[in-house]
């Protein structure tokens, strides 16, 4: 699927992963592929603008460490984060609800 | 940065994504930095699944996607960013560099004459400001957009050339509090006019 296709519910997936403990950019869109099954193969790049955007909106926070000889940028979960988690939850079934809905229509 | 055994994808694709990222190299060297880890992941990912070292190098180049399309969406997150930062600026220096202008520039007999009389002598200063404060405050938000904030600094940068130019026509008889006050408008809109090249420079890149 492609990331035009993700526009608008890519925050919410970040943050999704993130809930689950701290974690670094390559495994984050790691585990929204394989979280996905493969569905949402989106060029690996774009996790981080995102990772820095929710950074700057304070959602997530980052942290440097060294390890494997190179360092590493470590996000988790703020409590604003946790909060607009919860909150795109929600939108997300309000959303898929009504689109299951009218998409069920006349079948 | 790559082991001996690197085919330099990796390197050329950091190479290729830092020259288009119109930032200073204190603002670039995180951004190589983080993506270089990335990249490095995901070569041992692909050498993992079985790939010798240059396929694993070319496939996790091709897996983080175009190097440009990234610099792109990395300047578009840096314009808001730089926008916000800029609002922010000139809604904290402004009421200190209006303030330094209305003590140093009035005879009257309160802070309010001051202004009356400051603005009765630059009448375009009032216009300026009805258009400039609410941007800067607008550009200050979160959500807000590069073109609030580059109306808010080019509006800071009017006033304070008004002010200025005001302070050089009476030059003879100013006062050093007004120099000193023309002194905090001259750094300010020399920041600002950096911030609004910055801003169209990240802006740009982002399209």
């Amino acid at each position: 699927m492609r990331a035009e296709a993700l526009k608008g519910h890519l925050d919410g997936l970040l943050l999704a992963v993130l809930a689950s403990g701290p974690a670094h950019g390559y495994a984050v869109i790691e585990a929204i592929r394989s979280g996905s099954g493969g569905t949402f193969d989106l060029p690996t790049g774009t996790v981080y603008p995102a990772l820095h955007r929710l950074e700057v909106a304070g959602l997530i926070t980052g942290s440097w460490s060294d390890g494997e000889g190179r360092r590493r940028r470590t996000y988790r979960l703020t409590a604003a984060g946790r909060r607009a988690l919860v909150e795109h939850r929600s939108v997300w079934t309000q959303f898929s609800g009504a689109v299951s809905a009218i998409m069920a229509t006349g079948t | 940065m790559d082991g001996p055994q690197s085919a330099g994808y990796v390197e050329e694709y950091l190479r290729t994504l830092g020259d288009a990222l119109p930032v200073s190299d204190r603002g670039r060297r995180p951004i190589l930095t983080e993506v270089a880890d990335g990249l490095h992941c995901a070569v041992e990912a692909h050498a993992q699944r079985g790939l010798d070292a240059v396929d694993a190098e070319r496939a996790a180049v091709a897996e983080f996607g175009d190097p440009r399309q990234l610099a792109a969406d990395f300047s578009r997150q840096l314009t808001v960013a730089c926008a916000r930062r800029t609002g922010l600026a000139l809604v904290l220096s402004g009421p200190f560099v209006g303030m330094a202008w209305v003590l140093a520039s009035g005879q009257g007999t309160s802070v309010v004459s001051n202004v009356v009389s400051l603005v009765a002598a630059v009448p375009v200063l009032a216009l300026v400001l009805v258009v400039g404060v609410p941007a800067a405050v607008m550009a200050s938000r979160s959500s807000t957009s590069a073109g609030t904030a580059i109306v808010a600094a080019v509006s800071a940068i009017v006033a304070d050339a008004l002010l200025m130019g005001w302070l050089l026509a009476r030059a003879s008889t100013a006062t050093g509090m007004l120099f000193a006050a023309a002194g905090l408008s001259a750094t300010r809109a020399a920041t600002a006019t950096a911030r609004v090249r910055r801003i169209a420079r990240l802006r740009a890149a982002a399209h």
